[in-house]
């Protein structure tokens, strides 16, 4: 029953990537993203870490997709994914991407086939226990998104803003 | 027999050649900046599976959310890059009406 789950969670997860990047019109692509990003979360959750995969479905495929959904609307672009692929540096592209799966799919089959890599004791991370470590050791790192959340908002107000003639 | 790290590596490995090879082949901003949130979460996800079945990372503090620290950092940075990229791609378009990376050449001229 846990492997049904997870094979059809993985199999949502790569198919809706393959659409993403093989879609014609972008809003599809944005469409296949969501699915693909709900894909990971419940990769996450079969991962037993609860507060991420609550995350990636509030941050990633809500918040995130509405931006993407605006901007898809506001530019309404369109794009034959294979008729790009008819030039040398798209073939040459196509390629460096396989030969990066071919050199990423052998070196996870060298590395981690040792007598560790079996589940640990812990069973489940809670959202408790997360925010134990969120707000103690690691509360320097969490800080910084902050401010990096802060910067992402003056650039964006400094991009969308209107400027006034005479503004500089 | 799917619960092994193999298994979600090689989800994750997949993901991120995909997200790589619609990067470079796609030549409209907005599918490369998906293709960007793709790679991003292909990471996330070995980040987790690193976490869940690997050894303690040196230097870290031990627990169960060295790995998810990560992710929630990526997280973040995704969603920053999300609303700065598109108000960058909006802003080009605005000027020019024209969303096509490649036309998008100024400086070389």
């Amino acid at each position: 029953m846990h492997d049904v789950f997870l094979i059809g969670a993985a199999l949502i997860t790569v198919i809706c990537a393959v659409g993403v990047i093989a879609s014609k019109e972008a809003v599809n692509s944005a469409l296949f993203l969501t699915a693909h990003l709900l894909g990971v979360g419940s990769l996450f959750l079969a991962l037993t870490h609860q507060f991420l995969a609550v995350a990636q479905m509030l941050v990633y495929a809500g918040a995130v997709m509405v931006v993407f959904m605006f901007a898809v609307t506001t530019l309404s672009p369109k794009e034959d994914p294979f008729k790009s692929l008819d030039n040398i540096p798209s073939m040459v592209g196509l390629l460096a991407g396989l030969g990066a799966f071919a050199a990423l799919a052998f070196t996870f089959s060298q590395g981690v086939t040792t007598d560790s890599a079996t589940p640990k004791e812990h069973s489940l991370v809670t959202v408790q226990s997360f925010a134990l470590d969120l707000f103690g050791p690691y509360l320097l790192p969490f800080e910084g998104t902050a401010f990096l959340l802060l910067v992402a908002l003056i650039g964006s107000v400094t991009l969308g803003g209107r400027r006034q003639p005479g503004d500089g | 027999m799917a619960n092994s790290p193999e298994f979600f590596l090689f989800i994750s490995g997949l993901v991120f050649s995909l997200g790589l090879i619609g990067m470079v082949v796609r030549r409209n901003p907005l599918v490369m900046f998906m293709s960007i949130e793709l790679m991003l979460n292909a990471a996330n996800l070995a980040f987790i599976t690193f976490s869940r079945f690997g050894e303690k990372m040196p230097g870290m503090h031990g627990g169960p959310s060295d790995g998810p620290v990560f992710t929630f950092v990526v997280l973040i940075v995704a969603a920053a890059e999300a609303v700065v990229g598109l108000g960058i791609i909006i802003t080009i378009f605005r000027n020019k009406h024209t969303v096509d990376v490649d036309s998008m050449s100024t400086l070389k001229d």
